[in-house]
């Protein structure tokens, strides 16, 4: 598979959130061609463990959908902010939970076809309740729930964010190998 | 948790395959803000193969945005005039060149549902019969037959990364062990 040479990038439209750009490209096959996509800050995903079987996530109504359901702690990487950083400043501002351990569990594009945007996922654990710090426009509410509740969650689709449940699976992954190691 | 009021909405952009939108809204508090986000014209379909022996289908695909090669199932965009099972067919088929004779419905989600007004259909095919894929001129598909304990490891190592790919196999990656342990 050959990389494809980009012949222009442009800003088709900007405003203080994202930027749309756009490419006009050749393939390594040499078909030419326009790619529009979405251009933004990276971000994170965070699930905080309590102990064994209770994980923090949250409930969130979702403006674009109309809808509500079960997600978890999400947020912009600040520029220059180191992604560890903003998964724990997260935690503080959504959940209210302070962590004395941050672990980094891989990476997800959730929209490679359209978006440069990645998303960072972590697992926090040692878990300090303190004052919750959300913006106005966060309508958030800290939901406690079993593994068996998360994965029921996702089922019934009461979770049904690919964002949350893509980190869900990244942490059933690492529990899993944890486990297998113990 | 009270529903936003829509005050205003307007695109922003639109090209063949996406739109951006802005919407001015008033939340039940009064807080008044602008929301931006994308669309897609009717969704999108995942579609998890899975041949008798119980290998799984993917295919390796260039990723132009990210200039790096991605381990995916197949996926792709519904056209207007389709239904999801009709567009969930074609993609396999274009795709990874096997067709189904059954394409069960999984599940549905939203990708970056604060960001992306659109739905993903999840699919598993069974009864694969291979044929020749057809890629469009800007697809460069590779096929590559992976067992479940390989698509574990894929996404442990980084190798798989698309979203998409990451949650079809959440929802399915049961249901294909279990009928893989009946083989």
């Amino acid at each position: 598979m050959k990389p494809w040479e980009t012949r222009s990038t442009a800003v088709d439209y900007k405003n203080e959130f994202f930027k749309i750009m756009k490419k006009e490209f050749v393939t390594g096959e040499g078909a030419e061609g326009e790619w529009f996509y979405h251009e933004n800050n990276n971000a994170i995903t965070a699930i905080g463990q309590l102990d064994e079987d209770q994980f923090v996530l949250i409930r969130e109504y979702r403006y674009v959908h109309d809808r509500q359901g079960i997600g978890v702690i999400a947020g912009a990487i600040d520029p220059g902010e180191d992604h560890r950083d903003t998964a724990a400043r997260e935690f503080v501002e959504e959940a209210g939970y302070k962590a004395e351990t941050v672990i980094h569990l891989g990476q997800v594009a959730s929209v490679p076809a359209f978006s440069k945007e990645v998303w960072e996922c972590y697992l926090l654990r040692d878990l300090t309740k303190v004052e919750a710090v959300k913006e106005v426009y966060e309508e958030i509410e800290t939901v406690i729930l079993s593994a068996k509740e998360i994965d029921q969650a996702i089922l019934s689709g009461e979770m049904w964010d690919s964002n949350a449940i893509a980190a869900w699976h990244m942490v059933k992954l690492f529990l899993e190998k944890e486990a297998g190691e113990l | 948790m009270k529903p936003w009021e829509t005050l205003s909405s307007e695109v922003l952009h639109k090209n063949p395959w996406t739109s951006f939108h802005k919407d001015r809204f008033r939340m039940p508090n009064g807080f008044e803000g602008d929301y931006y986000y994308m669309k897609t014209p009717a969704g999108s379909v995942v579609i998890v193969p899975v041949l008798a022996d119980g290998r799984l289908v993917l295919h390796r695909e260039y990723r132009y945005l990210f200039d790096r090669v991605s381990l995916e199932f197949p996926c792709g965009g519904i056209k207007v005039e389709q239904t999801p099972d009709v567009a969930a067919h074609a993609e396999l088929e274009e795709e990874t060149g096997y067709k189904a004779q059954v394409m069960e419905y999984i599940h549905k989600i939203a990708p970056s549902n604060g960001m992306f007004k659109e739905y993903s259909d999840i699919y598993l095919a069974t009864g694969l019969t291979d044929g020749d894929a057809k890629p469009d001129k800007t697809e460069e598909f590779e096929v590559v037959l992976m067992t479940p304990e390989e698509v574990d490891q894929a996404i442990e190592e980084k190798e798989i990364w698309d979203g998409f790919t990451i949650i079809a196999w959440q929802l399915t990656r049961q249901k294909v062990l279990d009928t893989i342990n009946k083989l």
